[in-house]
């Protein structure tokens, strides 16, 4: 359960994010929508406490991030997947994140399983590709079976077979009851994922619904059907209305 | 915070760098003292106020490059990319993030510098044969030169935390330890105005800030001793001066005593 309030944060005098308010429920996959520089990063960023919130508060289950025991065992975050040094292995750096959190050794074979690294996880991160960071910044995620995860546009640089994956594995773990919030711009994508939307524009929130109300609100009349992506455009430019 | 210091441990130990930082230290260390030993140790150990301890850690004047290379690349090398954001997300505590990683990383120098140390004074000292002073004689000068690059690791570590760039660490921190304070050392021992008692080097001892020109004079004690004696070019570079104690490795207090003795 994610509840953010009031949240605002300036940088000098830029307004990144300004008075959001909503709350993530458990259970279903929720979408982050944005255009690039409407603020999502700023948000997750200020939910993980790397980000101290000029107004308002983010928690996590009632709590604040730093205020968090093991702090992995409860939220998997994927900010950046370039953030892996890149001297070390994959298995190295799942290794010391397990340290930090307590973690037993056993999780590192099964999410390098879970995301399909287990035959590279000895090499150097140098080598990756952009899929390859991504599900090894997705197994750091999982690492530490976590019942609420924030990931920041997980689906950069995966091929077909790494998105496919993704979806069912978003689907399943908020089916198991975890809270899972998503950021994208890529609407069609989360048309296919998410269950919720949250629009956020220029560090406002412009709307927080359940995806299928968010499509009919957003169509125009006399269309059945609209993507999400002209529902997106339409409200964030109101070129649609 | 034990998990802390466990995970930093991890981080530390499985880089590549990190191993060829202090390997290249011991390696530094250990050779070049016993080099210069065995080029000029018996000369050096006929001068009346030679100092044993001086010439055992030499190398440490050129080994501490490498404890300044690993110290920034273990904390600015983290900032440099956006790996900081995994180390704060995993461990949020600030304070125990900051204060695991450099425990760790003054650990590891110490553990380094330790047995680089003793494997010198032994080595340099068996070069020497008959000249060698004893272990028990360079005990004072071969703690210090375990402690030295440990305390400069800190330093170091602390200025690249601040400074959170690689590059501008090392830019900074090279030059500093290898050029500017060891001359700047020197320059307050040569720039003593006559007339005025220049400070004696060490407590009861002869001064030892003579100025430059008698340096130069051929026939000069300094030029029959070598780039390394004492007055000597490279033992002024290096810093003997008594304001050079801090941050010095080669001028060991009581090191001098006991090479007396020897002597």
């Amino acid at each position: 359960m994610i509840g953010v309030r009031g949240l605002t944060k300036r940088y000098g005098g830029v307004t990144a994010v300004t008075g959001l308010t909503f709350d993530v429920a458990p259970g279903v996959v929720t979408a982050f929508l944005g255009s690039n520089g409407a603020g999502k990063s700023t948000t997750l960023r200020m939910l993980l406490g790397l980000d101290r919130p000029t107004a308002g508060t983010a928690r996590i289950n009632g709590s604040h991030y730093a205020q968090l025991r093991d702090p992995l065992r409860t939220v998997g975050s994927l900010l950046d997947s370039s953030a892996p040094h890149p001297g070390r292995t994959a298995r190295a750096h799942l290794r010391w994140l397990a340290a930090s959190n307590r973690l037993p050794g056993r999780r590192i074979d099964e999410v390098l399983d879970t995301v399909d690294l287990t035959a590279v996880a000895d090499r150097r991160v140098r080598g990756f590709s952009l899929g390859m960071r991504q599900r090894l910044g997705l197994a750091a995620a999982l690492l530490g079976d976590p019942a609420v995860l924030l990931l920041d546009e997980p689906v950069n640089g995966l091929d077909a077979e790494g998105i496919r994956w993704l979806r069912t594995s978003l689907r399943r773990l908020a089916a198991e009851g975890r809270t899972v919030l998503v950021s994208s711009h890529l609407m069609s994508e989360v048309e296919q994922t998410a269950d919720h939307v949250l629009v956020i524009d220029r560090g406002r929130l412009l709307a927080d619904t359940p995806l299928p109300d968010f499509l009919a609100e957003h169509s125009a009349p006399g269309t059945d059907h609209r993507s999400l992506e002209d529902a997106f455009l339409a409200l964030t430019t109101g070129a649609g209305r | 915070m034990i998990a802390a210091l466990h995970a930093e441990w991890v981080k530390a130990t499985t880089l590549r760098s990190t191993w060829v930082c202090l390997a290249g230290f011991a390696v530094a260390v250990t050779g070049i003292s016993a080099a210069v030993v065995g080029a000029i140790g018996d000369l050096q150990a006929a001068e009346p106020d030679y100092d044993a301890g001086l010439l055992a850690f030499y190398g440490l004047n050129f080994g501490h490059v490498a404890v300044i290379v690993v110290a920034v690349l273990l904390t600015a090398g983290e900032y440099g990319r956006q790996t900081v954001h995994d180390a704060l997300v995993a461990v949020p505590r600030r304070g125990v993030f900051l204060v695991s990683k450099v425990a760790v990383g003054a650990a590891l120098v110490l553990a380094t510098a330790t047995v680089t140390a003793l494997v010198s004074a032994v080595v340099t000292q068996a070069l020497l044969g008959p000249a060698g002073v004893g272990l028990s004689e360079l005990a004072r000068p071969t703690v210090a030169a375990a402690l030295y690059p440990t305390l400069l690791a800190v330093l170091c570590m602390g200025v690249a935390m601040v400074m959170r760039d690689q590059t501008g660490a090392l830019g900074l921190l090279v030059p500093f330890f290898f050029l500017v304070s060891p001359l700047a050392r020197a320059g307050a021992g040569a720039a003593a105005p006559r007339g005025v008692p220049p400070r004696p080097r060490r407590p009861g001892r002869r001064p030892a800030a003579r100025p430059p020109d008698r340096l130069l004079r051929p026939g000069h004690r300094a030029h029959r001793a070598g780039p390394v004696g004492r007055g000597g070019t490279a033992r002024r570079l290096v810093g003997a001066a008594p304001q050079g104690r801090l941050v010095a490795p080669i001028s060991v207090p009581t090191a001098g005593a006991h090479g007396r003795m020897a002597a």
